[in-house]
């Protein structure tokens, strides 16, 4: 074998090993898709599946939404402040304070939701609504869009900052007009994933649902998946949730790139 | 100053949650409502009755998270090295499992069911579907399909931070290929290997839908997360509830600490 050969084979191997990890990934995904539009026993093509969760589901799928909008537009105002002077100024404590903010990151996510119902139900009594569910993926949520805009920040080089204060812009003058808009995308990488993780958030949400009476729309699927089956509808809400997500993607993806999203969950 | 929101964030609803929920693990299940009698019986009970159920818990969690790491090491290996055609394609892929334990269930549970597309395939090769199904290995597999991005990504960091040079030269005073990875690249991307490992332990270890679905009535009635909620909610004894759950954390964060000192603290 000459070396023209073997470099060939051995990125063909390598490409074949990642579209195999990235098939295996994909698979769930396209087996719902594939139960949603077909009909019962037959491989026939349906969209009735879609057409019969719109009067029930919907709604759902509007109250998931609108907590996570809700969540990510109180983590963008908590932590830009925060990644800004985690990134740009040295102090005490600074490392800290950084595991302490990420360190819901890293517990179970069974032990947090358990932990917060319990301060939902004896300390925050008023929170034992749509705003707990808000509190409770804010604060769960929160590494993630800090680690965003904590990249953003590296990424942006001081100079222009500091071209700016040499023009004579005060503080707030140069964080609103340069900063704010050169950070822009990289944020926005943060509030994609809180957009999609609150949107599927599973677990919290399971057991916040039985105080609150709220229902959201992921939990909503896995009663149905354990009550009525696997039946083509079922599918179709669990796709209808992954297709949202994925289109929320692929526009992130068509408008910025992947650039920002290294180091936070991408590498 | 700046710090101020995030700080009040977190000290709200997560600090103060967590306090709590350690002060409730030590009431009394009789008196939790009215004046707590504070109490080591809910820790003692977690020791005595719960062992299998950690065990379970924890061993899946393992094994998944190993599979992760030894089949994200090449992958991350690939994807930085190797890659150059399609890799945004490849890495938008590794987005897909974030959406949520719930779909990667969900989807391996209907595509093992009798009825399911791979029906006529156990047939072929006269697999019992069942047994296919509900079990501790695909259950593993599942969450390794699920924590696959936190590993790859967390050795990807650390393969990006190793000097091509030093394999260059390693590989220029003879050394093959093979002998370059297990002694120059390995050795030198192993905290990434352990915080991903550590990371994909810790989703694992919360993970609901998966077990339920996947791992059938042996597993999926016995994980940690299905027990405290039904503890907590269904039998109302919030104590021992918070007790296996601050018992469960504390595994968690013994195992990070433990991990820490093995990788001399390159991990933080």
């Amino acid at each position: 074998m000459n070396y023209r050969t073997r470099e060939r084979l051995s990125s063909g191997l390598a490409y074949g090993y990642v579209a195999i990890c990235c098939s295996i990934m994909l698979l769930p995904f396209g087996v719902i898709f594939f139960r949603s539009i077909t009909a019962g026993r037959t491989t026939e093509l349906t969209l009735d599946n879609y057409a019969n969760i719109v009067g029930h589901f919907w709604p759902r799928v509007g109250v998931s939404a609108s907590i996570a909008v809700a969540t990510l537009i109180i983590d963008v105002l908590v932590a830009i402040p925060a990644a800004f002077s985690l990134t740009r100024y040295s102090f005490r404590f600074r490392r800290a304070i950084y595991l302490v903010l990420t360190a819901v990151w890293y517990i179970p996510g069974i032990s947090y939701a358990l932990a917060l119902i319990l301060s939902l139900y004896f300390v925050y009594k008023p929170l034992l609504n749509f705003w707990g569910f808000v509190a409770a993926y804010s604060t769960g949520f929160f590494p993630i869009m800090l680690l965003s805009c904590m990249v953003a920040f590296r990424q942006l080089d001081p100079a222009y900052e500091e071209a700016a204060s040499c023009l004579g812009a005060g503080r707030l003058r140069t964080f609103g007009r340069i900063t704010l808009p050169l950070i822009g995308p990289g944020v926005s990488a943060g509030v994609l994933l809180t957009f999609v993780l609150s949107l599927n958030e599973f677990i919290t949400a399971l057991l916040l649902g039985q105080p609150t009476a709220i229902l959201t729309a992921p939990v909503k699927v896995f009663d149905d998946i354990s009550h009525a089956g696997m039946h083509g509808w079922v599918a179709a809400e669990a796709a209808s949730l992954q297709i949202i997500s994925f289109v929320a993607c692929l526009i992130y993806l068509r408008l910025v790139g992947t650039r920002y999203l290294k180091g936070v969950v991408l590498i | 100053m700046l710090l101020a929101p995030s700080i009040t964030l977190v000290v709200m609803f997560f600090i103060v949650p967590f306090v709590f929920l350690f002060t409730v693990s030590l009431t009394r299940r009789e008196t939790f409502f009215f004046t707590p009698d504070y109490t080591f019986a809910n820790y003692i009970k977690t020791w005595d009755s719960y062992g299998f159920e950690f065990q379970i818990t924890l061993g899946m969690a393992a094994a998944a998270a190993a599979v992760d790491v030894v089949l994200g090491f090449p992958f991350a290996y690939i994807m930085i090295r190797k890659v150059r055609r399609f890799g945004d394609l490849f890495r938008s892929i590794l987005l897909v499992p974030l959406f949520g334990e719930l779909y990667i269930a969900f989807g391996l549970y209907y595509l093992f069911l009798p009825q399911g597309p791979l029906a006529f395939v156990f047939e072929a090769l006269g697999i019992q579907v069942f047994e296919a199904l509900y079990s501790l290995p695909s259950a593993v597999a599942a969450l390794a399909i699920f924590t696959f991005p936190f590993a790859v990504l967390q050795i990807g960091v650390a393969l990006n931070q190793v000097d091509t040079v030093l394999e260059e030269s390693a590989k220029c005073l003879g050394a093959s290929s093979l002998r370059t990875l297990y002694k120059v690249t390995i050795p030198l991307t192993s905290p990434g290997i352990v915080s991903g490992w550590l990371m994909a332990f810790g989703w694992n270890i919360g993970a609901y839908a998966i077990p339920v679905l996947m791992g059938g009535v042996a597993v999926g009635q016995n994980v940690l997360s299905v027990k405290i909620r039904s503890v907590a909610l269904l039998m109302m004894n919030f104590g021992l509830a918070s007790a296996l759950a601050v018992t469960l954390v504390l595994v968690g964060a013994a195992t990070s600490y433990f991990s820490t000192r093995m990788s001399r603290g390159a991990l933080l």
